[in-house]
């Protein structure tokens, strides 16, 4: 290129040469333009305004177009996943709460497949699995247990927390009691029996030191014999001093003990009485929590054990096997101030893993009446009406949608009873629980769902619950931002454009507002219009929320009102309001409208900090704010800590994006402050 | 300056006097809680009330009785006397309360009297037992967070646009947008809960008096709560401002006439990069005295920002008046010993003076 350019100034070099040797008067001068009009040119590249230079600038900042991306996928998935995710975040579905995360359906370790190891469970030594409760309930369902019966590692271990499982199935243990009550003894006694004073009694417990030193204060006590005189009149006999020493005690000849109390005169009624046998704790003088551990009683009459005629405790007075015990001996503290526990039961204890869902979504069987057949019916999953008459299932037959989608899988027995006029039919039938989910509205499809941040304490998918809560903060954070921002500027305007006696007066007055603690300010608005809902949240926090603005508007004006053109529009004859608005302001929009950015995240902020400092107080009406969730996500956080980690990560993403997209934009705006603290 | 002072002083005062007067007289607008509590404790309540002035006693005889007995739901209280005789207490107008509640502070000093919290003892009293608490952990966060924000700030400034200065902006753009009660529940679930290193709250005055190792864990988590915004503001601040001087001109004209790098750095640049950072700590120092109610509230903190939130929660609008009126001078105070120390640090700046 360089070269051929050379060439041709060679060329021309050459030519005004020969042009120099053949001159020509007549064309010695020459307009060069004079054909040509002349006017300006236009300009080749494209003209900018502000905001499109401040766009080109915010778009070389990759760190802000990220979070503005982040943010703007964030927003999109609060306004579409309340309404695309069909589940139920209202009503209460008991079964399936604490569900953790599961995205995954395949076994990786606990990571997001919906299962967790756990350990330390009761198993029941006859099916292998975990054990139920007293009332039958099952912590831990064997269809969740992963790998079934072998996946369980067993081990023999001490349960020191009588909870039923371990009442139902420990061996052997101490019967604990526990007083604290400075004011009055405390009991614990066996049920009654007939006590046949003409009898010879013996009485042999063991206190064991090794268990005793474990559970705190040992107390001084006593044992007792309870007897009641009449209805009303309860008399105890202590037959032994009180004492606190440990080992096994042995008393022979209670029935003479009694008798020669001076109170037993009071007894006419033969010498055949109801009674009990009970240990008494002592008075405590330091009121401090004080713990009789009893591992054995044996009470003998004329040599052989003792056993009541309730058959389902046999040994209730005798014991060397606490769990017995335990549902027999009552406590009785004149004030309430007594317990019993059972102390170093012996059980068989499992660790495995365990996935909730499966447990979740298993088969049990469930209780459904003739209204929900007709359903079925209507439904079309019956392929016929169902005939409670014919009294047999039989006539229950699953159409191929049945199949698919009925929650009675089959029928185990028909239930018909007569009340009167009214007849009541239900069926226990098999129930398949994700259909019986979908059936009565819990989830929006008929599967087992995969819930992605899991399930909270009333069974709700947490991600819903999460991206709901996050739509009424953003909401919250748009419209407060907004209000702030209109109030802010005119106030600053004001302020800053006139200056003098009144700026002095609204400054002070914004210094008085803003020099109360905003949580103040909140909380007295609340209580004063009672009942929190989001408007006068809304009210709350755009009550303070413009200051900030106010500021940063009124030191944009102090600096542009002196300036040329604001003077030259005067002296054209400008209105105030004419230079306020439209010349000074749009001068110093570009940090106003970084401010706003900024506000959005503070605004959330504000509401998540004032839903956990006063959860009772600020707690929305209908739609629960971000906040609210993260805060009742806080409850859980040391048993289910699934629901706090994925709030805690969305709101800061959430707050992450903001800041960086607001730095973004006021880097964008105001090029000069780029990397200056905000 | 001194008149400067006296007259941003003067302000200052007039300034709490109205907010506290505002907050007393919409605190007194709310319906009254009547205290919980048996009704020795209500009676010695309501006569305190009275002879402080807030309630009127109106007995047989007095005027208005007839009025109280037609109407007992306006009163606020009613007690049979032994007697037989019906008393009535009911609480006088906001203004009049209002008015008394000043005097009663200026002339005696008395903030009022728990209501809720812990009925009959001073309100005072209470906030200067809970102060200690919230100033020791405060004070161990400024010791930490100082030090380490200001390294880390002239580490970055040091280190610009180099990987080292990424590193630490980004993380401190993380630190200061993700909320303290999101990093107190990690530090929870990772530390107390799952780790099991420190306390999952705040070992009380018994088990710290036991055993010193608990009561110093437990200073752990509200600590780091604590340092993480104050470490990144410093941070941030500094590597600001040292990057500005690091450019300037005077910086320029130190390294040509032969200072090295490090003597540059350390006697021109941080010298005057502290101009700003200075006032900022010493801010920061007035604040010790105000607790975070957020930690202090997920902790279980016994400071005076939990005691704020027990007392609102509780409607004790005693308590909540004297906690208030605290919090309002640190803020107020901590403002103007930021403004004054600017005047300290750089002599060059006049404050107040006219242009």
């Amino acid at each position: 290129m360089s070269i051929f350019k050379k060439n041709t100034a060679q060329a021309e070099v050459v030519e005004t040469k020969e042009k120099a040797i053949a001159f020509d008067s007549s064309k010695d001068f020459e307009f060069v333009q004079l054909d040509s009009s002349i006017h300006d040119q236009k300009f080749k590249t494209k003209p900018t305004t502000f905001i499109k230079d401040a766009l080109k600038r915010f778009v070389k900042n990759k760190s802000s177009v990220v979070a503005a991306s982040i943010l703007g996928v964030l927003i999109l998935m609060a306004i579409i996943v309340p309404l695309a995710d069909g589940n139920d975040v209202t009503a209460n579905n008991d079964i399936a709460t604490y569900l953790p995360p599961k995205w995954f359906n395949k076994h990786n370790g606990g990571f997001l497949d919906g299962t967790g190891k756990v350990s330390n469970v009761t198993i029941d030594p006859v099916t292998g699995f975990p054990a139920a409760d007293s009332n039958g309930n099952y912590t831990y369902r064997k269809e969740g247990v992963v790998g079934g019966k072998d996946g369980i590692t067993l081990s023999d271990g001490y349960a020191d927390n009588p909870s039923s499982v371990v009442l139902e199935y420990g061996k052997g243990g101490a019967l604990t009691v526990a007083s604290k009550d400075p004011l009055y003894e405390s009991f614990i006694y066996s049920t009654k029996f007939d006590i046949d004073l003409d009898s010879f009694y013996e009485l042999s417990y063991t206190i064991n030191e090794e268990y005793a030193e474990t559970m705190g204060d040992f107390p001084t006590y006593s044992s007792v014999i309870v007897m009641n005189v009449s209805e009303n009149n309860v008399r105890y006999f202590t037959i032994e001093p009180e004492h606190n020493t440990y080992g096994t005690h042995t008393i022979s000849n209670v029935a003479d003990i009694v008798k020669s109390d001076p109170e037993y005169n009071a007894i006419e009624d033969g010498s055949v009485i109801k009674g009990r046998l009970g240990f008494m704790l002592s008075k405590n003088t330091d009121a401090k929590t004080k713990t009789l551990t009893i591992e054995s009683v044996s009470f003998k009459k004329d040599g052989t054990e003792i056993k009541t005629p309730d058959a389902d405790s046999t040994d209730v007075i005798s014991f060397s096997d606490a769990t017995k015990a335990y549902k027999s001996w009552a406590v009785h503290g004149v004030h309430g101030g007594a317990n019993k526990g059972l102390y170093h039961s012996k059980v068989t204890t499992g660790a495995f893993t365990y996935d909730y869902y499966a447990a979740a979504y298993c088969d049990d069987t469930g209780s459904f009446t003739d209204s929900d057949f007709d359903r079925f019916y209507e439904l079309g999953y019956l392929e016929e009406e169902f005939n409670w008459e014919a009294g047999s299932a039989s006539n229950f037959k699953l159409t191929p949608l049945g199949e698919e989608k009925c929650p009675a899988r089959e029928i185990l027995e028909l239930e018909i009873n007569n009340w009167g006029e009214n007849q009541s039919k239900s069926a226990n039938c098999v129930r398949s629980r994700y259909r019986y989910f979908y059936y009565v509205g819990y989830t929006a499809k008929c599967a087992p769902v995969k819930y992605f941040f899991g399930t909270d304490n009333q069974g709700h998918d947490f991600f819903k619950v999460v991206f709901s809560g996050l739509l009424t903060s953003l909401e919250l954070g748009f419209l407060a931002s907004a209000i702030n921002i209109v109030l802010g500027v005119i106030w600053g305007a004001i302020s800053g454009y006139f200056g003098g006696w009144v700026d002095m007066i609204m400054e002070r007055l914004t210094e008085i507002l803003g020099g109360m603690p905003w949580i103040v300010l909140m909380t007295l608005i609340v209580l004063m219009f009672g009942k929190s809902n989001f408007w006068i949240f809304l009210f709350a926090l755009c009550l303070t929320g413009w200051i900030g603005t106010s500021v940063t508007t009124r030191s944009q004006f102090y600096r542009y009102k002196g300036r040329e053109y604001v003077l030259a529009s005067r002296t054209l004859g400008a209105s105030d309001w004419r230079l306020i608005f439209m010349h000074i302001l749009p001068n110093g929009i570009g940090t106003i409208v970084t401010g706003a950015v900024l506000m959005i995240p503070g605004v959330i902020f504000s509401e998540a900090s004032i839903s956990y400092l006063l959860p009772g107080a600020l707690s929305f009406q209908g739609a629960i704010s971000f906040g609210v969730t993260l805060s009742n996500a806080q409850t859980y956080i040391q048993q289910y800590p699934y629901m706090i980690i994925s709030a805690s990560i969305v709101m800061s993403l959430i707050m992450i994006c903001f800041n960086l997209f607001g730095n973004g934009l006021r880097d964008a705006f105001n090029p000069s402050t780029k990397g200056a603290a905000i | 300056m001194w008149k400067y002072v006296l007259k941003r002083l003067g302000l200052l005062l007039i300034t709490t006097f109205i907010i506290l007067s505002l907050t007393y007289i919409l605190l007194q607008c709310l319906p009254l809680e009547a205290p919980r509590g048996n009704t020795t404790e209500m009676i010695s309540f309501y006569n305190r009330q009275v002879a402080l002035g807030y309630f009127q006693r109106v007995a047989p005889g007095d005027s208005g009785y007839e009025a109280f007995i037609a109407n007992p739901e306006a009163a606020d209280f009613k007690m049979t006397l032994t007697t037989g005789e019906t008393v009535f207490f009911s609480s006088l107008p906001v203004m009049v309360r209002y008015v008394r509640w000043l005097g009663n502070i200026v002339l005696r000093w008395d903030w009022g009297t728990s209501t809720q919290i812990s009925i009959g003892q001073s309100a005072i009293s209470i906030i200067l037992r809970r102060l200690p608490v919230s100033m020791k952990l405060n004070i161990v966060a400024m010791i930490i967070s100082v030090p380490a924000g200001i390294g880390l700030g002239i580490w970055a400034a040091l280190k610009k646009n180099k990987m080292t200065d990424h590193i630490i902006s980004t993380l401190v753009m993380v630190f200061i947008s993700v909320p303290s009660f999101v990093l107190i529940s990690f530090m929870l679930i990772w530390m107390a809960y799952g780790a099991k290193w420190v306390p999952t709250q705040w070992p009380s005055a018994e088990m710290a008096a036991v055993d010193w190792k608990i009561a110093v864990r437990g200073y752990v988590i509200p600590v780091l709560a604590l340092c993480f915004g104050s470490i990144c503001g410093f941070a941030r601040y500094t590597r600001a401002e040292l990057c500005e001087v690091m450019s300037s001109e005077f910086l320029l004209l130190a390294r040509t006439k032969g200072l090295t790098r490090a003597q540059a750095v350390v006697k021109h640049a941080l010298r005057n990069s502290m101009v700003p950072i200075v006032p900022m700590i010493i801010g920061e120092f007035v604040g010790v005295l105000s607790g975070s109610m957020i930690l202090e509230q997920l902790y279980g903190i016994p400071g005076i920002g939990s005691l704020f939130v027990t007392a609102l929660n509780a409607k004790d609008y005693s308590v909540v008046m004297v906690d208030m009126a605290i919090y309002t001078l640190i803020g107020l105070l901590a403002t103007l010993v930021v403004d004054l120390s600017y005047g300290i640090v750089d002599p060059r700046i006049r404050m107040g003076a006219s242009k």
